[in-house]
C-alpha cells in the first residue's frame, strides 16, 4: 500500500514536472504580456518577431509577446484604443488613420525602402520613369488589389508624375490578392505587387517583369511599428525595447537568412512547402529593409516622411488637418 | 399620422440610447462613433455627391435581385407546393444551395457571370430565393381541401386551382416570405459587392474602413442600407395590406 | 298537392330536370392498405324534377353517391348517367352541389361568389339564351347585349341572390355572415346556373332546429317555383319525412340502397300528423335494420 502510494506521488510530480514550460537559464521578473498585430496572414516576412520569440529577444527585452492577425482597418484601431501593444502598418495608412483621428504613432521603420512597385512584362516600352514615360500609360489596364491601401496610394502617385488619374486608366480590382494571374492570362497590362513577392512568383510561372518603384519618381515612406499615444506616453521604455529587440532579430537574419527563414517555419508551417521560393523572397526583403545601409536600424527617415507626406496631401489622402510630426516618434536613438 | 409619430419617437428613443452608450463606455469615435458624428459625415457625403453614387447602384441591385429571385422562388414554391414528387427531387439542392455560405460562393458568381451587374443580380436573387420559395410552398399546400373540392365541381382545370384558389390562399404566407426576402436583398446586394464590385455601399463600407479609415463613414452606409431595409420592408407591407384580404 | 313535372316550352313538353340512373355502382378508394369500398352494387332510379332524400347510418357513403352524380367521382364499376345525356362531368353545369359547410371564397364578395359558376363557364357576349331541359326560362331569350361577360354573371347573380332572400348581403364578405345567410349564399350559387339536377350533402345540418325547418320550407318553395331534380343527403328523419318525394334508406359501408320509401303525402307538411308519423316510424325501422346492432338499442322507436 504505501509503495503504491509512494509511486503514485513520483509518477504525479513527475508528469507535473513535464508539464512545466522549459525554464529559461536566468528565471527572472515576470514577462510583460505584450500584443502584437501583424497584417493579414502568417508570412515569411514576418520572420523577425517569429525569431524575436523563439530565440528570446523579446523575452530579453521583458517581453512576452504574441502574434495576431488583422488587416490593417482593425489593426490601427485596436493599436489605437490599447487592446493591442504594437502592429506593423503601412507609413501612408499610418497618415490616412491619424488624420482620421486613431491616436497611433508610427515609432520605427521595418522596411527602408517602400516595397510597393508597379510590374509589367520585360520587353514593354523602355526609358525609365521619366513623366513623358508614365504619360504614356493613359488607358492602360491596371490590376492592383483594391483602392486602399499602400499599393494605391503608390500607384496614384506614379500615375500622378505622368500627369494622369485614376480616371485615365482601367482599374481591375483582385480583392483575393492574386493580380498576378491577370498578368499572366494578359486580362491587365500592369499591375501593382510587392517587389519582394510578385516578381518572384511570376518568374517561377515563366514570366519576367520590369519594375517601376516609387523613389525613382514619388517617394513614399515604408511600413514600420507603430504604438498606440497612449502606451508611448506611459511607457516608451517598452516601445523602445520592443523595437530594439525588433531590428536586433532583423539584423541576424540579413546576416543568415536561413536562420529567419527556420524561424518562419517553426511558426508557420506550411511555409516549408515551398522553401526555395521562400527564401528568395526573404532574400528581397532583406535588402528591402537595409535599403542602402549594411543592416537595418529601424531609423526614420524625415524627408522621406515629408516629400510622401506632402504626395499624399496632392492626391487628397489627407487633408492636412494633422501635421507630420504628430505622426512619427523616433524611439530608437542613434539609429 | 400616427404610426408616423410613433415611428419617430422610437427613432429619437434609439438615437440617444446609442448616445449614451458612446458616453457611458467611453468608446472612440473611431470605434463607434456617436450619432452626431455620423450624422454630420452623412451630411458632408450627400453633399459631396458620393453617398448617392454608391446608393443608386445598390438599390438597382437590391430591386432587381428581389424582382428576380421572388418571381423565380415564387414560381418554384407553386411547383414543390403542388406536388410531392418535385419537392422529393428538388429539395435536397435547394436546401443545399441555402446552407452553403453565399460569401463563399459569391466571388466564384461573381466570376463565371462576368463580374458585372448581372453577376450581383444573380448573387443577390440567390440569397432572396430560399425564404419565399418555402413560404409559397407552404402557403400553396395550405389551400383548403373543400374550396378545392369546390372549385372542381364547377370545373376548374388544376392550372385554374392554382391561380384561383392557391395563389390566392397562399398570398399571406408568401407576404411573410416576402418580407423577409426583401431585407435579404439588401444584405444579398452588399454581399454581391464584396466580392467584386468598385461601386456600391458595400464597397463604400470596405472603402471606408479600409482606405480611408473613416468609421463615421462606415456607419453611414450602414445607416443609408438600413433605410433601404425598412423602406422597402414597409412597401411589402403596404402591398400585402392591398392585396391580400385581412 | 304533387308538383307538375313537366313545362310547356314551345309546344314541346318537357321534364323539369333531368333523371339520374345509377347501376350496379361501386366505389373503391385506394388506400395506403386495403382499399376502402365506400359504394357496392348501388342501383337507383332517380324520377326527372323528384325531390330525392337519402338517408342512412353514418359512413354508409351517401356523401360519395352525391359526388357520383356531381361527376367528381368516377365510379370503380358500373354506371352512372343523368338520363341520355349520358355520365355526369363536374362543371357542365348539369348538375349544382350545395355541400355541408357553405365553401364560400373567403376573399370574395358574396355576389362574386354566387357567380363564380359563371366565370368557369365563360358566358359569351352573344345572346344568352337558356335552352336546357327544365329551365323556366326557355321559352324566353335572354339578351345582354354590350355588357362584359363580367357583367352578366355579376346580373345573374343578384338574381338569384334574390331568389333566396340576400339581396342585402351582395356586397360584403363571407365572414361577416352568419351561418344561415352562408347556407344561403352556397344555394344561390349552385342555382346560378340553373342546373336540372341540384345534389345538398346535409346542406342545414349545422343550423339550429328552427331555423333549419324554415330552411327546408323555403328549398321546396324554390324546388316547386322552378322544378328541378334534386336529392338531398340527410342524417334527419324529420327532415326526410317534411321534403321527400321519396326516401331511399342506405345500408352501412360498403353502401347500397336498402329501401325506398315513396311519399306521398301533399305539401306542404304539417309538422306532425298521423300521416307524417307513419313514414317516419317506417324510415326509423328500416334504418334500424342496417345500423350496426350494438348500437339498436339506443335509437328510439
Amino acid at each position: 500500500m504505501r509503495l503504491r502510494r509512494f509511486t503514485t506521488a513520483i509518477l504525479v510530480l513527475g508528469l507535473l514536472a513535464a508539464c512545466t514550460p522549459a525554464a529559461s537559464p536566468t528565471p527572472s521578473a515576470s514577462l510583460r504580456p505584450v500584443k502584437l498585430l501583424l497584417g493579414f496572414q502568417p508570412d515569411v516576412q514576418f520572420a523577425p518577431f517569429y525569431l524575436a520569440q523563439q530565440a528570446g529577444y523579446y523575452a530579453d527585452a521583458g517581453l512576452d509577446v504574441t502574434i495576431e492577425y488583422k488587416s490593417d482597418a482593425d489593426l490601427a484601431r485596436l493599436v489605437g484604443d490599447g487592446q493591442a501593444q504594437f502592429g506593423v502598418m503601412d507609413a501612408t495608412d499610418v497618415m490616412i488613420s491619424r488624420t482620421a483621428g486613431i491616436p497611433i504613432k508610427y515609432v520605427a521603420t521595418l522596411y527602408d525602402q517602400f516595397p510597393v512597385a508597379l510590374i509589367l512584362p520585360a520587353g514593354g516600352p523602355s526609358g525609365g520613369p521619366t513623366p513623358a514615360f508614365l504619360a504614356k500609360l493613359a488607358g492602360k489596364r491596371i490590376g492592383t488589389p483594391g483602392k486602399y491601401g499602400s499599393s494605391w496610394h503608390a500607384l496614384l502617385a506614379v500615375l500622378a508624375v505622368g500627369g494622369l488619374t485614376a480616371a485615365d486608366v482601367t482599374i481591375r480590382e483582385y480583392p483575393q490578392f492574386n493580380q498576378t494571374d491577370g498578368l499572366l492570362n494578359g486580362d491587365v497590362d500592369l499591375i501593382t505587387g510587392f517587389r519582394n513577392n510578385e516578381p518572384l512568383r511570376l518568374a517561377a510561372r515563366g514570366m519576367q517583369v520590369d519594375l517601376i518603384t516609387v523613389e525613382q519618381v514619388a517617394p513614399l515612406p515604408g511600413p514600420g511599428m507603430i504604438v498606440g499615444d497612449a502606451l508611448l506616453s506611459s511607457d516608451p521604455a517598452i516601445v523602445k525595447a520592443f523595437a530594439a529587440a525588433t531590428v536586433r532579430a532583423q539584423a541576424t537574419i540579413s546576416a543568415n537568412p536561413q536562420q529567419g527563414l527556420d524561424a518562419a517555419i517553426v511558426a508557420v508551417p506550411t511555409i516549408a512547402s515551398d522553401r526555395t521560393t521562400a527564401l528568395a523572397v526573404l532574400t528581397a526583403t532583406i535588402e528591402l529593409w537595409r535599403g542602402s545601409a549594411d543592416a537595418p536600424t529601424g531609423a526614420i527617415d524625415q524627408n522621406i516622411w515629408a516629400q510622401g507626406y506632402a504626395t499624399m496631401r496632392k492626391l487628397g489622402f489627407v487633408d492636412g488637418s494633422v501635421p507630420l510630426d504628430e505622426m512619427t516618434r523616433q524611439v530608437l536613438t542613434g539609429g | 399620422m400616427k404610426r408616423l409619430a410613433a415611428a419617430l419617437v422610437s427613432l429619437a428613443a434609439f438615437l440617444v440610447a446609442w448616445k449614451v452608450l458612446t458616453v457611458l463606455t467611453g468608446t472612440p469615435d473611431y470605434i463607434l462613433p456617436a450619432p452626431e458624428v455620423v450624422g454630420a459625415r452623412a451630411v458632408r457625403a450627400i453633399g459631396s455627391g458620393i453617398l448617392w453614387e454608391h446608393t443608386a447602384v445598390t438599390l438597382s441591385e437590391i430591386l432587381l435581385g428581389f424582382a428576380l429571385g421572388a418571381a423565380s422562388a415564387i414560381g418554384v414554391g407553386v411547383a414543390l407546393g403542388k406536388s410531392v414528387v418535385v419537392e422529393r427531387v428538388l429539395s435536397p439542392y435547394i436546401v443545399a444551395a441555402q446552407s452553403v455560405p453565399i460569401l463563399a460562393l459569391a466571388p466564384l458568381l461573381d466570376i463565371w457571370f462576368g463580374g458585372g451587374l448581372l453577376a450581383r443580380v444573380l448573387i443577390c436573387a440567390l440569397i432572396v430565393f430560399f425564404p419565399i420559395a418555402i413560404a409559397t410552398m407552404v402557403g400553396i399546400r395550405s389551400a383548403d381541401p373543400l374550396l378545392a373540392e369546390m372549385l372542381r365541381s364547377l370545373g376548374a382545370s388544376p392550372s385554374q386551382l392554382t391561380a384561383r384558389l392557391e395563389i390566392p390562399s397562399a398570398l399571406p404566407v408568401i407576404f411573410g416570405g416576402l418580407r423577409v426576402g426583401v431585407t435579404l436583398a439588401v444584405i444579398g446586394a452588399v454581399v454581391a459587392e464584396w466580392a467584386g464590385a468598385s461601386t456600391g455601399l458595400g464597397v463604400l463600407i470596405n472603402i471606408a474602413n479600409q482606405g480611408l479609415f473613416d468609421t463615421p463613414l462606415m456607419f453611414v452606409a450602414l445607416a443609408t442600407l438600413a433605410v433601404i431595409g425598412i423602406s422597402l420592408h414597409s412597401l411589402v407591407v403596404v402591398a400585402e395590406r392591398r392585396l391580400v384580404l385581412r | 298537392m304533387t308538383i307538375e313535372a313537366t313545362v310547356q316550352t314551345g309546344g314541346v313538353t318537357m321534364p323539369a330536370g333531368l333523371p339520374v340512373r345509377l347501376s350496379a355502382v361501386r366505389v373503391s378508394f385506394p388506400t395506403a392498405g386495403e382499399p376502402l369500398e365506400a359504394l357496392r352494387g348501388l342501383t337507383l332510379d332517380i324520377p326527372a324534377g323528384s325531390l330525392t332524400v337519402v338517408i342512412g347510418p353514418n359512413g354508409c357513403g351517401k356523401s360519395t353517391l352525391l359526388r357520383v352524380i356531381a361527376g367528381l367521382v368516377a365510379p370503380t364499376s358500373g354506371s352512372v348517367a343523368l338520363d341520355d345525356e349520358g355520365v355526369p362531368r363536374a362543371g357542365d353545369g348539369r348538375v349544382g352541389l350545395a355541400f355541408q359547410q357553405p365553401r364560400l371564397v373567403p376573399w370574395l364578395t358574396v355576389l362574386d361568389n354566387v357567380a363564380l359558376p359563371l366565370t368557369f363557364k365563360l358566358v359569351s357576349r352573344l345572346p344568352l339564351v337558356a335552352v336546357r331541359p327544365g329551365s323556366k326560362t326557355t321559352d324566353v331569350a335572354r339578351t345582354f347585349p354590350h355588357r362584359t361577360p363580367a357583367d352578366v354573371a355579376r346580373t345573374l347573380a343578384r338574381e338569384a341572390l334574390d331568389r333566396v332572400g340576400l339581396a342585402e348581403a351582395a356586397g360584403v364578405r363571407p365572414a361577416q355572415l352568419s351561418g344561415g345567410m352562408a347556407q344561403r349564399a352556397g344555394l344561390a350559387r349552385a342555382l346560378i346556373t340553373d342546373p336540372p339536377v341540384l345534389l345538398l350533402d346535409e346542406p342545414f345540418s349545422a343550423l339550429d332546429a328552427l331555423t333549419r325547418e324554415g330552411f327546408d320550407g323555403e328549398l321546396q318553395r324554390l324546388w316547386m317555383d322552378q322544378p328541378r331534380t334534386v336529392v338531398l343527403v340527410t342524417h334527419s328523419v324529420g327532415e326526410a319525412v317534411r321534403m321527400a318525394d321519396r326516401i331511399v334508406v342506405m345500408t352501412a359501408r360498403p353502401g347500397s340502397v336498402a329501401r325506398v320509401i315513396p311519399v306521398d303525402l301533399p305539401r306542404p307538411r304539417p309538422a306532425a300528423s298521423q300521416a307524417t308519423a307513419a313514414i317516419d316510424a317506417e324510415v326509423r325501422a328500416a334504418l334500424a335494420e342496417v345500423h350496426p346492432a350494438e348500437l339498436s338499442s339506443w335509437t328510439d322507436r
